[in-house]
């Protein structure tokens, strides 16, 4: 994760004052708190998001301590949807109830939209300029490096068990056959959910041999 | 129009729904926006990489730029919004039940097939955004493009640069093949 790398600086001063106490803060600081956050990570390092939370909430303020932390993190990460708004949305519902929860969602989405309106905006208008368009030639190459990158990472994960493998290949087999993509989904968790059932039945026979 | 905002909407609350973490909600993300044509092919490559250099989760990104081209300011907002759904939901729940959901095997067991499922649907989708990549409008093979890729992946894994520097280093590459090109002719 590329997003570690960077996480070792600070990305931006939240305020100088050390002793902010949750009591006098409500959803609406926690709303202006993520918009900040969220407008300055770049790219797939959500995880920058999280270290800043880290630093913030657990070193400074002590809102929550870094193991409770890095909880969220794993329950947000294995969750459906965004990985980062998954996470601000739990640590939102934490300190300010089911507003804090939708307030940290919407903070930590505001600019990447505004951001991309803009980006829709200029692209049309920049991609006819020459240069424009022979650097996004350029950039166009840079996608299946990154996206190969990224997926080298989650190859650690995602082979526990040898069986895995064959998942790999059956939702590969089954994307070439031009089956629906939700359908090949739907057949990994049904198979993950066998599977896994199958293997705790295991671990308890052999705990218990009669 | 209400069944574009309809339509983008559903779209990317499914999309939403069936992506853990990452580059693995690429596959699906394709299928939808190529079915709608909001979206072509090369512009989802454009995208991808743009999403790198600009703040915000690519899911998100996708989202927006999607819900722009189809139905202007209002259709971002309906695409954004469709692909938090799951956070506004899902992640609520674990939040309100987080102890009981944090012993529960019952995500662990279906990650165990998401996860290389998803593996297996991206190396699908490099096939297709290989085509889009290094291949020219006439169908040869775009060299410039495969040897720019080549020093991307070393850049990344060798150097281990971020991917902003790389998609800079691209960047420059691809406007200095250019220029060359344009000097020759």
């Amino acid at each position: 994760m590329q997003g570690l790398k960077a996480g070792g600086r600070t990305m931006l001063r939240m305020t100088a004052d050390t002793a902010i106490q949750k009591e006098d803060k409500n959803a609406l600081w926690l709303y202006w708190y993520f918009l900040r956050v969220g407008a300055f990570t770049f790219g797939s390092a959500g995880m920058l998001i999280v270290l800043q939370m880290k630093k913030d909430f657990a070193d400074k303020y002590h809102w929550i301590t870094e193991d409770e932390i890095w909880n969220l993190y794993s329950v947000g990460r294995s969750l459906p949807g965004l990985m980062i708004s998954d996470v601000v949305c739990i640590f939102g519902y934490n300190f300010y109830g089911v507003p804090g929860a939708i307030a940290a969602i919407l903070g930590v989405a505001t600019v990447p939209v505004l951001c991309m309106m803009a980006v829709v905006l200029l692209y049309g208008f920049f991609r006819d300029n020459f240069w424009v368009a022979a650097a996004l030639s350029g950039v166009r190459c840079v996608v299946i490096p990154i996206l190969f990158a990224s997926m080298l990472s989650n190859v650690k994960t995602a082979y526990k068990h040898k069986i895995c493998i064959l998942i790999t290949l059956l939702s590969l087999f089954f994307y070439l056959l031009g089956w629906n993509v939700l359908r090949i989904i739907v057949l990994d968790v049904v198979i993950g959910l066998a599977f896994g059932t199958i293997l705790k039945r295991r671990v308890r026979r052999k705990e218990t041999p009669q | 129009m209400t069944m574009t905002y309809l339509a983008l909407l559903l779209s990317f609350v499914k999309i939403g729904f069936t992506s853990f973490n990452g580059s693995s909600m690429i596959p699906l993300i394709q299928e939808e926006v190529l079915k709608y044509g909001w979206m072509d092919a090369a512009e989802i490559v454009d995208l991808v990489a743009i999403a790198e250099a600009t703040p915000g989760p690519l899911g998100l990104n996708m989202a927006t730029f999607a819900g722009m081209r189809a139905a202007g300011i209002p259709g971002a907002v309906v695409a954004g919004l469709g692909v938090l759904v799951p956070s506004f939901t899902i992640a609520l729940l674990a939040a309100v039940f987080f102890n009981r959901f944090r012993q529960s095997h019952i995500i662990e067991n279906i990650l165990l097939g998401i996860r290389p499922g998803t593996i297996g649907l991206t190396l699908g989708v490099f096939l297709s955004l290989g085509k889009t990549t290094y291949l020219t409008a006439v169908g040869a093979v775009d060299f410039s493009a495969i040897a720019i890729s080549v020093v991307c992946l070393f850049c990344l894994l060798k150097l281990k640069l971020t991917p902003q520097i790389t998609l800079l280093i691209s960047a420059i590459l691809g406007a200095a093949i250019a220029g060359v090109r344009l000097l020759l002719v």
